[in-house]
């Protein structure tokens, strides 16, 4: 009982945080709007082309987009000290930190998920690959919040930590970004994306057990 | 019945010893000052007393649980920072810190421990748009909170940024919280007076660093 009210009580505060400070969520939308516009005009108009390219351009734009919020984490509160509350909670760590990354999820992934099928039309992408390419943004997101809660509970307050932060995360998220355009491809080639998107999920599952309890351990060990 | 027992407890920042080995034992309703020079480890012995920094050696028993990361005994910890998100109103803030411990709150039941620290009225400004002295009397106003029936108060020099007033009021509560069996651990540069039949004082007198080692740090 007093676990579900201490994870509402996370969630609620970052979704008010996120309904406030609207920068917080726009900043990654507009990162995304950016990278996806800029690249036609580096390689060139023929649709040809920029379908090739469009389904990875347009992944890891997200992927980075999504990066930006990662200080939303913990950085914030261990510098104004409302990380305590967490520390000092009698409820699980690992739970409390999985509300947070539940909220956070839940605040990036829509909006970008959103705009994919719209940046898809720079690259004359289909529909059904512009929707799938949606689909796969949605498993992508918290993948990469969940992997990044470990590297930025163990980088919390350390200088430089951000780029750190990044150099630490972005590999462990090649196994969603591969599986993620995988099926885009696929369906921009005409075959079933259900194998790609299976893996994907899986992946997503796996951080989903495993990265809240590493999360908490390491914010353990780097706040004591 | 409450106690705070801490037996030749060290805790060491960098690998280096912060102060002697501390030990004292207090009752309930006890007032126990912690006093020391700057970087005597005064917020670090309070932390380890809330369980936010574990010890080097000795151990912290509150009634009889040891002191694990977990808060065992309930005690409430203010530290030097207020613990607020400056986007959020001073009711989001303490509804937060209410509900992350596993306690949901009322808006009144926030007003009232506002009130108590006279800051009702600004319980829906944010707190980013407050003063130091507000903002420190609004991170106070947690003591108030209902569920927070705990054994102990655990105050880093909670009387900076107070005005006079203020400071007598909070030495009031914290005379009343004493009488009601809890004990109270604070550290403070001021002298602030505040009667308590159960006082004991705890000086920690830094470690310093052997000669030899501060000349190498200097020539590196």
């Amino acid at each position: 009982m007093s676990l579900r009210v201490a994870a509402q009580a996370v969630f609620r505060r970052e979704i008010t945080l996120f309904a406030r400070r609207r920068s917080d969520w726009a900043n990654p939308l507009m990162f995304f709007l950016i990278v996806t516009s800029i690249f036609p005009f580096a390689v060139g108009s023929e649709s040809e082309r920029l379908r090739l390219i469009g389904i990875g351009v347009l992944f890891v734009g997200a992927l980075l987009a999504a990066m930006l919020a990662l200080p939303r984490l913990f950085d914030e509160d261990a510098k104004d000290g409302s990380l305590e509350h967490l520390l000092t909670s009698p409820e699980p760590l690992a739970v409390l930190i999985l509300a947070r990354v539940a909220a956070i999820s839940l605040a990036l992934a829509l909006p970008l998920a959103l705009a994919t099928p719209a940046f898809a039309l720079f690259y004359a992408l289909p529909s059904e690959v512009a929707s799938i390419l949606a689909l796969t943004v949605v498993l992508a997101v918290p993948t990469l919040i969940l992997i990044g809660a470990i590297a930025s509970a163990l980088l919390v307050a350390a200088r430089g930590g951000a780029i750190l932060t990044a150099v630490l995360v972005l590999p462990l998220t090649i196994p969603t970004l591969i599986f993620g355009a995988g099926a885009a491809l696929k369906v921009l080639s005409g075959e079933s994306p259900a194998a790609e998107l299976a893996l994907q999920a899986a992946y997503f599952l796996f951080a989903l057990a495993l990265c809240p309890l590493a999360a908490a351990a390491a914010l353990r060990i780097s706040t004591d | 019945m409450t106690g705070l027992s801490v037996s030749a407890v060290t805790i060491e920042r960098g690998e280096r010893p912060l102060f002697a080995p501390l030990t004292f034992n207090t009752d309930a309703g006890a007032l126990v000052r912690v006093t020391g020079e700057n970087g005597a480890g005064k917020t670090t012995l309070l932390r380890a007393l809330a369980g936010l920094t574990s010890v080097a050696s000795g151990s912290i028993q509150w009634l009889s649980a040891p002191s694990a990361h977990y808060i065992g005994a309930k005690r409430v910890f203010i530290g030097h920072s207020n613990a607020m998100n400056d986007s959020l109103s001073p009711y989001e803030n303490l509804a937060f810190a209410s509900g992350v411990a596993g306690k949901s709150v009322t808006r009144a039941e926030v007003r009232a421990a506002l009130a108590r620290t006279g800051v009702a009225a600004l319980i829906d400004r944010r707190v980013g748009s407050l003063s130091q002295g507000q903002k420190k009397r609004v991170a106070l106003a947690r003591l108030f909170l209902p569920g927070n029936e705990t054994a102990a108060w655990l105050l880093d020099e909670p009387f900076v940024a107070l005005d006079v007033a203020t400071q007598a009021l909070l030495a009031g509560h914290i005379e009343a919280t004493l009488a009601e069996g809890r004990i109270v651990v604070l550290t403070s540069h001021q002298r602030v007076d505040i009667r308590a039949t159960n006082a004991i004082e705890v000086t920690l007198s830094a470690i310093k660093a052997p000669e030899r080692l501060v000349a190498n740090e200097v020539q590196a």
